[in-house]
């Protein structure tokens, strides 16, 4: 009976039915996990593992400043990063990220994430990922990428 | 004196700094302002403002879903977009788009608009635009355009 409360409840007081609410969440959940997948992948250091959760044609932009303090925008494929992971290093690349913005719409999802990046115990850079996600019929993958990389003003 | 121990109430009261708070809002006018211009650019059909306020490495990609409902992706570059806007056609192009959610980190920001795309005043279909722009020294631009397609359940 408590149950049926607290579902009428959720129908009454939300603006979402009950089902799309759980819809939401379990994409939540989910989209959370690929990027999650992705930062194991990195911290292991594992390349077919990054690239399980990359879509084929995935797209990796970085803005980041130059000397003069001019922002510099760089476009690139993935394999350049899958390279780098999947090549033999002796420290941890462990990138954390705080989940901020998680926007749904249909088969896109758009994740807006400040993140900080540490090689093996030393910080490294920081900065925000911007990932965008498409649904598959294997999961939500990353087809985009674009991030922001400094040294200091870290947000987390 | 009253004014001064206004300044040292609002800056010990807030979490940001003045100057943080002002910047944040000009740049969300500023970010408005660029998108605002591409898509005054699309409805009067010119290529040369939509080239001013899009990247040169710009990327535009659409998730939309095949005859059989499955989520298709392609992929656009800046000139493909301005060719477009370009081209004659007798209708005008007319996207009209609401703004969710703007995220703002150093040089890149991020934006989340469903919208509604017209040709002239009929329907044509609707989703949601996400733009990722990068301040440069001649202001905002575009770095990258992601939207969704489809003809029904519009947001807006």
């Amino acid at each position: 009976m408590k149950k049926v409360f607290v579902i009428l409840a959720v129908l009454t007081f939300s603006k979402m039915s009950y089902a799309q609410s759980m819809q939401r969440a379990s994409d939540t959940a989910a989209i959370k996990q690929t990027i999650n997948t992705l930062f194991d992948a990195m911290r292991k250091g594992d390349s077919t593992l990054l690239r399980s959760v990359f879509s084929r044609s995935m797209i990796l932009q970085s803005i980041s400043t130059d000397k003069n303090g001019k922002p510099v925008l760089s476009t690139d494929n993935v394999d350049g990063l899958v390279k780098d992971i999947g090549t033999p290093h002796p420290e941890v690349y462990d990138e954390r990220v705080v989940y901020d913005a998680i926007k749904i719409d249909g088969d896109l999802a758009c994740v807006w994430a400040p993140a900080k990046f540490y090689v093996g115990k030393q910080f490294d850079h920081c900065g925000v990922d911007a990932f965008q996600l498409i649904r598959t019929a294997d999961g939500w993958k990353v087809f985009s990428l674009v991030h922001t990389t400094r040294q200091d003003n870290c947000i987390p | 004196m009253k004014k001064v121990l206004t300044i040292l109430t609002i800056l010990i009261f807030s979490k940001m700094s003045i100057a943080q708070n002002i910047h944040g809002s000009s740049d969300t006018t500023a970010i408005k302002q660029t998108i605002n211009t591409l898509l005054e650019a699309i409805r009067i059909g010119d290529s040369t403002l939509s080239r001013s306020v899009l990247s040169k490495d710009m990327i535009k990609q659409r998730i939309s879903n095949d005859k059989n409902g499955k989520a298709m992706l392609s992929t656009k570059n800046s000139g493909d977009l301005v060719k477009v806007i370009g081209t004659p056609h007798t209708v005008v192009y007319d996207e009209k788009i609401v703004y969710d959610v703007i995220k703002i980190d150093g040089d890149l920001a991020c934006v989340w608009a469903p919208y509604k795309f017209y040709l002239g005043d009929q329907f044509s279909y609707c989703g949601v635009d996400v733009f990722q722009l990068m301040r440069t020294a001649d202001g905002w631009k575009v770095i990258y355009i992601m939207d969704t397609e489809r003809k029904d359940n519009c947001i807006p």
